[in-house]
């Protein structure tokens, strides 16, 4: 690649960063997405070392985001590759396909979809395994991740290089390979984050009501709901604390990266 | 507006009678007295209904204003996702051994206030160096401006979010019943109750008529946006 005259492609940062260089350096420019990014990493530092080194109340808000955040973030990523599975499939099989499958889509995201978890945890009984409740979790996060992936695919199928692709007579395959897929990764990805948060709140709301996580396992959910119930303030503070730090980082990142990669309607 | 309402409200009739027609078969199918479950889940849901209207119609006003006139308004957006209404509920009922209801309504409202700030910043902002830099150039003054411009612009805005409020508000109030004593009972608490006794029936019941109850609302809300904005008329 060579840089207009006048400019050395070695020190000008327009020529020298490569694409992701250029996305994380888009990223990072939102602030509360730099912001987010950095307490994320900081609340993943200190949940490890509350594990090892745990004691004392703040020890046990930390253990119990061990758990809290392994559970969202496998029950989240479950519902973007859903979501992400949702939206494509529906794109790839043509309009009268995709109409009939973003309906419902669309007509689930105006629903309290949170409310599933808890009811599953009730019906499944105090013996309720994990793996049942990840699955539902991840079930109630994919709607939205599909609506907002699909969005994106078909903004990007409506660019301008795609049609003077296929104009130039580039084959299917290559043009998938090649044009597509390159722009469609970080768009989906700010789609695909959406499901985190989602992950996460439902997972301690169904907890804060005493039918989310399994009994033995400590969520910050948990720990609010039996805080809340035993009117004890002190308790409350750090689990409700962490929680609120959580969801506030990743809703930070997920508008740095829908901000920074959207071609729907980040950039308007 | 009459037309607008009805049409948007029996737009969504069907979908109100097919979550009926779910309630009521996973009902008959899970116990003998589904019909008693369905009369109460319908008993209850003006309860519900009492501490949702409110809390969203006060939140989307008072944010959309807060969100106009920055400062506090920004920060308000700024902090809303660290504040889901599940969270408050569960910080108010600790703090406050007898939580009187308002504060339950307060936090309900909060959640959905700071979102209508948010948009509605982002709308002003938006309008910034267009409506209403050919507003000022034409001589119109400050409150003339908010009242006249800035606030439809942003109440718009703020009701475009409403659908994804419309359910976390209806999500919270399920927290807002259980966590605050007596005082509000509705179908949010009989849907908690029945979760923890593992009655299908009735669980499924008030389910579907908090579902129901998000549906119609949407619906409202829809209506009433198209009735304050007529671009989203069409929609």
């Amino acid at each position: 690649m060579h840089g207009p005259a006048g400019t050395d492609p070695r020190t000008d940062p327009h020529w020298r960063d490569g694409p992701w260089q250029k996305a994380g350096q888009r990223l990072t420019a939102h602030r509360p997405a730099a912001a987010g990014l950095t307490l994320l990493a900081a609340l993943m530092l200190a949940v490890a070392v509350g594990l090892v080194a745990g004691g004392g109340p703040l020890g046990a808000a930390l253990a119990a985001g061990h758990q809290s955040l392994t559970f969202a973030l496998l029950a989240g990523l479950g519902g973007a590759a859903l979501g992400l599975l949702w939206a494509v499939i529906a794109v790839a099989l043509g309009e009268r396909a995709e109409r009939a499958m973003m309906a419902p889509a669309t007509a689930l995201t105006g629903l309290p979809l949170a409310l599933v978890l808890p009811l599953a945890g009730g019906l499944l009984g105090p013996t309720r395994g994990l793996a049942p409740m990840a699955v539902v979790t991840a079930l109630i996060a994919a709607p939205a991740v599909a609506v907002i992936a699909r969005d994106e695919l078909r903004a990007l199928l409506r660019r301008e290089f795609l049609s003077a692709a296929q104009a130039a007579g580039i084959a299917d395959g290559r043009r998938l390979r090649r044009h597509i897929l390159p722009n469609a990764v970080l768009p989906l990805a700010a789609a695909a984050w959406t499901a985190l948060p989602r992950a996460l709140m439902a997972e301690s709301l169904a907890s804060l009501l005493g039918l989310g996580l399994p009994e033995g396992v400590t969520g910050w959910g948990t720990a609010i709901g039996a805080a809340a119930r035993a009117g004890d303030a002190t308790a409350l503070a750090g689990p409700a604390l962490l929680l609120a730090l959580t969801l506030w980082a990743l809703h930070g990142v997920g508008d740095g990266m829908r901000l920074a990669f959207s071609t729907a309607g980040g950039r308007r | 507006m009459l037309s607008l309402v009805l049409r948007r409200v029996l737009a969504v009739v069907p979908a109100l009678l097919g979550l009926a027609l779910a309630a009521a078969v996973v009902a008959a199918l899970a116990g003998p007295g589904w019909t008693q479950a369905l009369g109460a889940v319908l008993a209850a849901l003006p309860a519900t209904l009492a501490l949702v209207v409110p809390a969203l119609a006060l939140g989307t006003g008072v944010g959309a204003l807060l969100g106009v006139l920055g400062g506090a308004g920004a920060v308000l957006g700024g902090v809303g996702p660290a504040m889901p209404g599940f969270l408050l509920a569960a910080v108010f009922a600790a703090t406050l051994a007898k939580a009187p209801v308002l504060l339950g309504l307060a936090a309900l409202a909060l959640p959905a206030a700071a979102q209508a700030a948010a948009l509605a910043g982002r709308a002003r902002a938006g309008a910034e160096d267009t409506v209403l830099l050919a507003a000022r150039g034409r001589g119109m003054d400050g409150s003339a401006l908010l009242w006249r411009l800035a606030l439809p612009l942003g109440l718009s805005a703020a009701m475009g979010g409403l659908r994804s409020a419309v359910a976390g508000t209806v999500t919270a109030a399920v927290a807002v019943e259980t966590l605050f004593g007596t005082g509000v009972s509705g179908a949010g608490r009989l849907f908690v109750e029945a979760a923890r006794a593992a009655d299908t029936g009735m669980a499924v019941a008030a389910l579907a008529g908090l579902c129901g109850l998000a549906v119609l609302l949407n619906a409202l809300c829809g209506a009433l946006r198209g009735w304050i904005d007529p671009r989203a008329r069409m929609a």
